[in-house]
């Protein structure tokens, strides 16, 4: 067993929260506002909280606040390479992710998701029709992005035993659950119909959020059927990173990896230690569950805690853009109104409310972004 | 003994041959057909002789047109279920494939009436090419086992499937009409059709027959799901059962498995058509014209509809299946040469798929067509007579050429927008050329036969490149010697013991050297560099036949050089621009192995006569396969793909003769199968751990009431049972009946 404040003071480091003696010994990964530290995870680059600006047609000021200081330390359970902390020395300890198959089939998906981001996501610019026909094509190759996403489901809402998204009508029924046939498919196909129809760059923008929100499903679906099919927890790597070396990667991980680089940096902790539970558990039915359940938490907090800085992130670069660039913002977040609900929720119920609520609003201008991005702030503090 | 001459053009020919011992396929054999006795008038006239079982040295069984009165087989490979040596998988409810010693698709040789059925693009694996042979336009099937490929040139590793069609009578003076009805109605897939045919005098020298047959086949009920054999570490719908096939109850019981027996993904439209004349030129020689139609529409692959894990509205569909025979043959005996047999053949087989994804508001369609020209010729030397002994020669050559035209395309039902594929599953304008010659000498001294042969063969195959998909050029030649040889000892009156060594060989076609397409267990890309796979299948048979018993008994050890097998391949493997490649989850490319790979096994059929028209047949069969490993880092040898396990056959019979009453029952088992090849463990069709046993009974029943009409009844799977036949996407039939009545003599 690695040594635990070895890994505190080194998971502080990481953070790069400014302050290095406060130390809690608490290992929630929750955040502490009684510590005396200063964390000011929006100092970097503009501050958007101050640039009040016209978000789109006719959007109001944007107030957003300031994060509120908080020192992240992590859970006494979670992972990291080379670390001393309650994980037995595995095949992470590296700080590579050694694939359990050879071939990982998701990785394709990525790639073609950033095949399309080279077509259509820009918000500087409207993509042709023929640029969203090529899309679709790339969407809908065999065993593409559509063949996954029309059947995911998110593996962390509770339904009733024998729930099946495959069946006509379930999904209808229990749409948070069955999110790829009953939110995304519906979305993405409109997107790109209305695109193929001159929709411009506000329909590349919902086709770029449903595909984001689909490899943020994925990544922790894939790490919750892992349990049956150890080759899952690849795919779950790859549906974060592209298939990508250690701390790299495209897909999601290149969005996160700008809007919250710590956050990136916790979310390949959490794989590796997917990857360490399934090299402790080889069977093909997982047996330490215990291992299991830490892997997911970890994951699952700082994948939520990533694609919640993405949309904060987006959130202020619609603060400071105007006309059909904050069209194209407005587009993608509206479009992801309610991806954040089910991990906010589990933290703040009324922030993800609002999360939901406003970012569903018909326009920009209707939307509270400053309550939004406070909600952010306090749904997921820490990675 | 194989060459491969890469870049050749043209195409080798030269004679070879060895020894041989005729199969005497014109002996016939009445007696066999007492055995279940429905010859009514009309099956006298049109039964074709049946292979004779004594005569011929290698493992055989037939199936009569009588036996398939009463059986109902639903196909012409479920034709083949009680015969020995062979098993009939099901990828489909419109499609079966039966496996012969452990060897399917396109290792196994389809004839029909002389005509060579397989053609360049039969598939690797599980394929439906025999299904598209309607069974009840045919007088017999007859199932060679073991390597055969002086006979039959390629494709003959595990033996050869010999479809024999209803004859035309002739003899009678003047101008004659006989037509004939049949409907049948099957409860367990509400399948309902028949068959109406008229068979024509022309004079005495000239006969017709004209046949139009349809059906309409329905959703498949089950006995219920076959559970997994190792229900621990099964992803998706847990210990439940496999995600193929699907079930129609699963929408009003998600949760309650016991209720689900619908099948999804079945069900299909079948018309079929034919047309024969034949006229005699003289006492022993007749000229053929004949043409055989099949058409199935709307078959929807059980595996993929929907593919495992994806919505229940996604289907792989055979929009279109249609294959159309003609020819013009020669037979009989002139001047020197007997038994000639000299055939014309032209063969088009059309296949169109679709896949829609309605969720998507997508669609996939591929079309593949293949012409086929052929010319065989076979004949035999007059017996020659010396010194207590007789020699005789068999003969023959025969030239193929199927060329094949591919296309694919995308389409966005939303938008009606439709965009061309650059290439379908083959490449567009391929060809497939075969010429090849053998000869075969019997020689019989008394007691003891021998016999041998030999034949050579030269395939070429040619395929443009396709640049857009990184699909290569194919230019590729073949050219194969095999011989043949084997003794036999007559024991004792009508007993004998046979020793046989069969070469076979198979030469990579189009489908091995071109084809991308998904497979059952993932996606499978080409090898242009693929060599021949070769056989030797090695036998010893005792035969033996008395007033009440007939009894077959066969030991066999193939060995297979080059053997093409499915290696696992990783997305860097994968051919440029194809990105349904890397996108599969498991991924696929033909290999030819590294080492020797085995099947063994054994077969037996025993036959009581009883007093009182009653009688007894029993099957068994044994088949054990192995190869090397073709997945580095595992262990050295595994299993062979889709061995079948164990099983056999148990059937007893009464007739009451005077009244043309009948009564049978069958007994079908198999034991569990769990030597899994590695494509066979990620395959869905193949439930965790292997298939599960099973035993099925049948009841059968038929009564001539009137002299022109006749009614069967056919009770299958009397203990409701839920089974698989190892490596089939389709569970079998649930306890239901068949009914059918047939009018006119």
């Amino acid at each position: 067993m690695k040594s635990l404040m070895g890994w505190l003071a080194m998971a502080v480091l990481v953070l790069a929260c400014g302050d290095d003696d406060a130390v809690d010994s608490g290992m929630d990964a929750t955040p502490d506002s009684t510590l005396d530290t200063g964390v000011d995870a929006g100092d970097g680059g503009g501050d958007a909280s101050d640039v009040g600006l016209d978000a789109g047609d006719g959007g109001g000021r944007c107030e957003l606040p300031e994060p509120a200081p908080v020192l992240c330390a992590p859970a006494a359970t979670d992972y990291a390479p080379a670390a001393d902390d309650m994980w037995p020395a595995c095949v992470s300890d590296e700080g590579e992710y050694v694939r359990i198959q050879d071939s990982i089939s998701s990785i394709q998906r990525v790639l073609a998701f950033e095949e399309i981001a080279s077509l259509l996501f820009d918000p500087e610019s409207d993509p042709s029709a023929d640029d969203f026909i090529a899309a679709r094509m790339i969407y809908q190759e065999e065993e593409g992005l559509d063949s996954r996403l029309v059947r995911r489901y998110d593996a962390l809402i509770d339904v009733p035993d024998g729930t099946d998204c495959t069946l006509d009508g379930v999904p209808e029924m229990f749409p948070e659950y069955c999110v790829g046939p009953a939110t995304l498919q519906p979305a993405i196909l409109d997107a790109f119909a209305d695109g193929a129809m001159g929709g411009g760059r506000v329909a590349a923008a919902r086709v770029e959020a449903v595909l984001l929100w689909f490899l943020y499903v994925s990544t922790n679906k894939e790490a919750f059927t892992c349990t049956t099919a150890a080759k899952d927890c690849d795919s779950s790597y790859a549906y974060y990173t592209g298939g990508e070396a250690a701390r790299g990667g495209v897909g999601l991980a290149r969005y996160v990896e700008i809007a919250d680089p710590a956050a990136h940096d916790r979310v390949w902790d959490a794989l590796l230690g997917l990857r360490c539970w399934r090299d402790l558990d080889d069977e093909a039915t997982a047996t330490m569950l215990e291992f299991r359940d830490w892997a997911r938490a970890q994951l699952d907090r700082s994948v939520s805690h990533g694609f919640a800085a993405v949309v904060r992130s987006r959130i202020e670069a619609l603060c400071t853009s105007e006309g059909e660039v904050a069209d194209y913002h407005w587009a993608f977040l509206n479009t992801l109104a309610p991806a954040l609900y089910r991990a906010a929720s589990a933290v703040d119920p009324t922030g993800a409310l609002t999360i939901r609520t406003e970012l569903s609003r018909a326009s920009a201008a209707e939307a509270d972004l400053d309550a939004v991005a406070g909600a952010i702030d306090t749904a997921f503090p820490c990675p | 003994m194989y060459y491969g001459v890469p870049r050749m053009r043209w195409l080798l020919v030269s004679g070879a041959f060895l020894l041989a011992l005729p199969r005497g396929a014109g002996a016939q054999r009445a007696e066999e057909e007492d055995l279940y006795g429905a010859e009514t008038t009309f099956e006298a006239a049109v039964e074709a002789p049946p292979l004779d079982e004594d005569e011929t040295p290698e493992a055989t069984s037939g199936v009569t047109r009588a036996e398939l009165d009463e059986r109902q087989p639903t196909s012409a490979p479920d034709a083949l279920r009680w015969e020995p040596g062979v098993a009939v998988q099901q990828t489909a409810h419109g499609q079966a494939s039966p496996y012969v010693r452990g060897f399917t698709g396109q290792q196994v040789v389809h004839v029909f009436d002389g005509v060579r059925l397989n053609n360049a693009i039969y598939r690797q694996g599980p394929n439906q090419y025999f299904f598209t042979v309607d069974e009840r336009s045919l007088a017999r099937i007859d199932v060679e086992r073991g390597s055969a490929s002086v006979r039959y040139g390629s494709d003959a590793l595990g033996g050869a499937l010999l479809a024999t069609p209803r004859a035309v009578p002739m003899g009678e003076a003047g101008f004659s009409a006989r037509p004939r009805l049949y409907l049948r109605y099957g409860s367990t897939d509400d399948e309902r059709g028949g068959r109406g045919e008229v068979l024509l005098g022309l004079g005495r020298r000239t006969g017709a027959l004209l046949g139009f047959g349809y059906r309409d086949v329905g959703l498949l009920t089950s006995g219920g799901v076959v559970r997994h054999r190792d229900a621990s570490g099964v992803p998706g719908r847990g210990e439940v059962a496999p995600y193929v096939p699907r079930f129609a109850e699963e929408v009003d019981s998600p949760d309650d498995s016991s209720a689900w027996r619908t099948q999804l993904g079945t069900g299909f439209r079948e018309a079929t058509f034919d047309a024969r004349l034949e006229h005699r030129l003289r006492r022993t020689l007749r000229a053929v014209a004949a043409i055989y139609g099949y058409r199935q529409f709307d078959a929807p692959r059980t595996d993929q509809c929907p593919p495992p894990e994806a919505p229940l509205s996604e289907c792989l569909t055979i929009d279109r299946q249609f294959r159309t025979l003609g020819y013009v043959a020669l037979r009989g005996d002139a001047g020197p040469m007997r038994e000639i047999d000299l055939v014309a053949s032209y063969q088009q087989h059309l296949e169109r798929r679709s896949r829609d994804r309605p969720r998507s508001n997508l669609a996939f369609a591929w079309e593949d067509r293949v012409h086929s020209l052929g010319v065989r010729f076979t004949a035999a030397s007059p017996p020659l007579r010396t010194d207590g002994a007789t020699l005789r020669v068999r003969y023959g050559a025969e030239g193929m050429r199927d060329q094949v035209s591919s296309s694919g395309e995308q389409r966005f039902t939303d938008l009606d927008r439709a965009f061309p594929m650059s290439r379908g599953q083959y490449l567009d304008g391929s060809v497939y050329a075969t010429l090849g010659a053998f000869a075969e000498l019997e020689l019989r001294s008394g007691w003891f036969h021998a016999h041998a042969g030999g034949r050579v063969t030269a395939i070429d195959a040619s395929a443009p490149p396709d640049p857009e998909s990184g699909s290569p050029h194919v230019d590729r030649t073949f050219v194969a010697l095999v011989g043949r040889a084997g003794v036999s000892a007559d024991l004792a009156k009508g007993w004998s013991l046979a020793l046989n060594l069969d070469q076979g060989f198979r030469a990579p076609n189009l489908d091995d050297l071109s084809a991308r397409q998904q497979v059952g267990p993932g996606f499978q890309f080409e090898n242009a560099e693929l060599t021949a796979e070769r056989t030797l299948t090695s036998e010893l048979g005792l035969r033996g036949r008395s007033d009440h018993v007939r009894l077959g008994i066969w030991g066999f050890a193939t060995v297979i050089d080059d053997a093409i097998q499915r290696t696992v391949r990783t997305a860097d493997d994968c051919p440029p621009s194809t990105p349904e490649c890397p996108a599969s989850r498991n991924l696929y490319q033909l290999v030819n192995a590294a080492s020797r790979s085995h099947v063994l096994g054994g077969e037996g059929e025993l036959r009581l006569l009883l007093p009182e028209g009653v009688s007894l047949r029993t099957t068994l069969t044994l088949t054990w396969g192995e190869g090397p490993s073709l997945v580095p880092g595992v262990v050295d040898r595994v299993p062979l793909s889709r061995i079948p396990p164990p099983q056999g056959t148990l059937e007893a019979r009464y007739r009451h003769r005077r009244s043309g009453f009948s009564l049978a029952a069958g007994l079908r088992w198999a034991a569990p199968q769990g030597r899994l090849a590695v494509a066979d463990a990620s395959d869905p069709r193949i439930p965790n751990g292997g298939t599960p046993g099973y035993a099925v009974v049948e009841l059968r029943s038929q009564w001539r009431v009137a002299p022109w009409w006749t009614l069967g009844l056919v009770v299958d799977n009397l203990t409701d049972a839920a089974y698989r036949v190892h490596g089939s996407s389709v569970l079998g039939p649930g306890r239901s009946v068949r009914v059918w009545l047939r009018f006119g003599e």
